[in-house]
């Protein structure tokens, strides 16, 4: 998180999902060894309040928040400080988070096999929108290969280099390849941002957007959008080199797709009432997330 | 003159039906060895409280070294703040519901020293082997016992403990295999025959001798004592003194803890020796795991202080509610304030078993000193039954290896089996991989 605009937009396609109720967000790791991407993760988070879930779902707590340690991509890029600097007039930052220290945030490898634990079988995918580096470590925990293998559907890649890398290191589900014609066929519109964005005060997504107010690929959004949405048929899957499959689009589609990127990704945030549990005793009233709203009561 | 004649190691004080092991001495170990490190055992115990803990007074507000007073529930370790260790953040993920529904305390318990997920069950029941009975595998073949077991409370191996989890996982700590529990020794009384009395070798007509006549065990050793006394030095002495002393006080408690049962109904079936005051028999066991360190009979224990999701109320401190229960206060301050006052009284209990290991020397540090003693809880929130953020205390400094008097946070959802897998380095027990481990911990080292 944090090289690239699409990485940001496909999170929001992801959340935006979430809110249709057509997938639950069960982890999210930055391969990037920087405090700001995890942080930016974490408010990206928050601003969907309520579009948690999984164990952390039923505390109405946001997710914690897989950073790479091994600073092979290391670095704080102007896509993370330009939101993240926001301040308000009174002088308070605009998005609040809770990552000051790497403490504040989780092994990603640990934390992405734990997500899977607590799946039903074939009932999860994965979206790598970058480069493969938490994954691999991933598996080489103990008995990870039989539970990617378990769990986990298919693993979407945003580049074919990140596939052929997983697969050689025999990620034993089957591997879905975004091919680059995918990503510059339908382009992301910046003027998304006086029209569809315009209408929220604050958005992280789209304060990241206008570091770099320009029309960018959708390669990430179709790896999200393909996840959640296998059989839409604006997709076509070539036949499997190894256990790798290229996605492509049918061209027929594009007009229909953009617009549906623009919508989940502009998508207004579903708060989610919390489930079961009360707050913990020492909680404090968390001011970057609204109050879920309540339905009214029907007479 | 240095002669390199030296005392057996597993020299014992032998009368009828009785076998007493003996703690250390200096003249068990060659003049020329006397200073050469790491001689003296290592220890592993854990010492498991239920319901989770009121985290707000648990966790010390500043990471790296104790600033300023303890928080409250810790404060009966002041006087030892330099001997202690807080850990934060470590997790126990196969304690989590992983599509398993409730039962988080059968659950936290079960997967506790396993690190695996327990099966939800009441008859086939499942976990893994646990990482102290992985320990006493190797460590146990040099003691008299490979591992001690021992609880205050329920040690039921049957029936629904919890949303459908067999009583087998609330009940017990440690694991011998997948399958196989290993019960706590609840009653004093059989714990003591076990480690003095030859245990189940004891037969029926000597155990009524001894009873009949209410002879302490130390009087049927009388000879083998004298007779040691002439071979050590005054300082071995002294400490076969101390150590005999520290017998005869737990066979003076069992028989006033019998002799007071006698007299009061507890309102419940309880064994024969077991004291009807919580504080009594904490002592009387703790005293006992004492001995067996002190004596190298055994160097992995696991103490179940009460099983998990007890609903146990602690009147004798002027609580009449039931623990658990009480652990789901719905943030009502009156209720908080009770489960706070118990996980105090849990730790004044603790803190005085803690200053007795430090009491007792060994070579040049002591018995704590030789230990790593693993305070802690399955959950830590026990209203939410959470299971990040685990409670975790390691007292001691397991042979100078681990520096105390701080807290270390650890990354978030770092799996409380990356602490035993370091724990089993230091007991010399290196195994590769543990339970849902992804390595090993860092920064406890000494500096």
């Amino acid at each position: 998180m944090g090289s690239r605009i699409e990485t940001a937009l496909a999170l929001a396609v992801l959340y935006g999902l979430d809110g249709k109720n057509e997938c639950r967000v069960i982890s999210i790791s930055s391969s990037r060894t920087s405090l700001l991407s995890a942080a930016y993760c974490e408010v990206v988070g928050r601003y969907y309040v309520g579009a948690v879930s999984g164990a952390f779902g039923a505390f109405a707590r946001t997710l914690p928040v897989g950073l790479a340690a091994d600073g092979k991509i290391p670095g704080d890029t102007p896509l993370l400080t330009g939101p993240l600097s926001l301040k308000k007039p009174d002088g308070s930052p605009v998005y609040l988070h809770g990552i000051d220290s790497i403490i504040d945030t989780a092994e990603a490898h640990g934390l992405i096999r734990n997500a899977f634990t607590a799946q039903h079988d074939q009932n999860a995918a994965v979206v790598l929108a970058g480069p493969p580096n938490n994954l691999l470590r991933v598996l080489t925990l103990p008995g990870a290969k039989a539970l990617v293998a378990a769990k986990i559907k298919h693993l979407i890649c945003s580049t074919p280099e990140a596939a052929k890398e997983l697969d050689a290191a025999g990620w034993p589900s089957p591997i879905i390849s975004v091919s680059p014609s995918v990503g510059s066929a339908i382009l992301f519109p910046a003027s998304t941002l006086e029209k569809e964005f315009a209408p929220y005060p604050t958005h992280p997504v789209a304060d990241a957007f206008r570091v770099q107010p320009k029309d960018c690929p959708t390669g990430e959004l179709a790896a999200v959008l393909y996840a959640v949405r296998p059989s839409d048929k604006a997709f076509v899957l070539s036949e499997p080199v190894g256990n790798v499959r290229q996605l492509m689009l049918d061209p027929a589609e594009k007009d229909r797709l953009q617009a549906l990127y623009v919508e989940l990704a502009t998508a207004k945030p579903v708060p989610r009432m919390p489930r079961f549990r009360p707050p913990a005793a020492d909680a404090k009233p968390d001011p970057a997330k609204p109050k879920p709203e309540v339905p009214p009561t029907k007479p | 003159m240095i002669t390199k004649k030296t005392l057996s190691r597993r020299t014992m004080l032998r009368g009828a039906g009785t076998a007493i092991a003996l703690p250390v001495f200096d003249a068990m170990v060659p003049a020329m060895a006397s200073t050469l490190p790491g001689k003296a055992p290592i220890r592993m115990a854990f010492t498991y409280v239920p319901n989770g803990l009121d985290m707000r007074h648990w966790t010390p507000k500043e990471n790296g070294p104790f600033v300023g007073d303890l928080p409250k529930i810790l404060k009966p370790m002041e006087s030892m703040r330099q001997d202690i260790t807080i850990l934060s953040n470590l997790t126990q993920n196969n304690g989590r519901a992983l599509l398993d529904g409730a039962g988080d305390h059968g659950r936290c318990c079960g997967a506790y020293l396993t690190g695996m997920q327990p099966r939800k069950t009441m008859v086939d029941i499942k976990a893994g082997i646990s990482c102290d009975q992985i320990v006493a595998n190797e460590v146990g073949k040099n003691t008299r016992f490979p591992s001690l077991e021992v609880g205050l409370e329920d040690a039921r191996q049957a029936g629904d403990c919890d949303s459908g989890y067999s009583c087998a996982y609330t009940n017990n700590l440690a694991w011998r295999s997948e399958t196989q529990p290993l019960p706590p020794v609840l009653d004093p009384r059989a714990f003591f025959e076990r480690l003095f009395g030859k245990g189940a070798a004891l037969n029926s007509e000597e155990r009524l001798r001894q009873s009949k006549y209410r002879r302490s065990i130390l009087d049927f050793v009388t000879g083998d004592t004298k007779k040691l006394q002439g071979e050590l030095g005054p300082t071995d002495r002294r400490k076969l003194d101390e150590y005999l002393s520290s017998i005869r006080e737990i066979e003076r408690q069992l028989e006033k803890a019998e002799k007071d049962n006698a007299q009061v109904n507890p309102g419940m079936p309880k064994p024969y020796g077991v004291p009807a005051d919580f504080a009594e028999h904490f002592k009387l066991m703790t005293d006992m795991i004492t001995v067996a360190f002190q004596a190298d009979m055994s160097r992995v224990v696991t103490f179940l202080v009460t099983r998990e999701g007890t609903s146990r109320p602690y009147r004798e401190i002027g609580i009449p509610d039931g623990h658990h229960p009480l652990t789901h206060h719905q943030n009502k301050q009156e209720l908080l304030d009770k489960v706070t006052r118990i996980n105090e009284y849990h730790m004044v209990q603790f803190a005085k078993w803690m200053e007795r290991l430090k009491s007792i020397k060994e070579g040049d540090s002591t018995i704590l000193g030789n230990s790593m003693i693993v305070y802690g809880a399955g959950l830590s929130d026990g209203n939410r039954h959470t299971h990040e953020n685990l409670p975790v205390m390691i007292v001691g400094s397991a042979g100078n290896t681990i520096k105390g008097g701080r807290r270390i946070t650890y990354r978030k959802e770092t799996p409380i089996s990356n602490l035993y897998l370091s724990m089993m380095d230091r007991m010399g027990v290196k195994a590769e991989h543990f339970g849902d481990a992804t390595g090993r911990i860092d920064g406890l080292n000494l500096a």
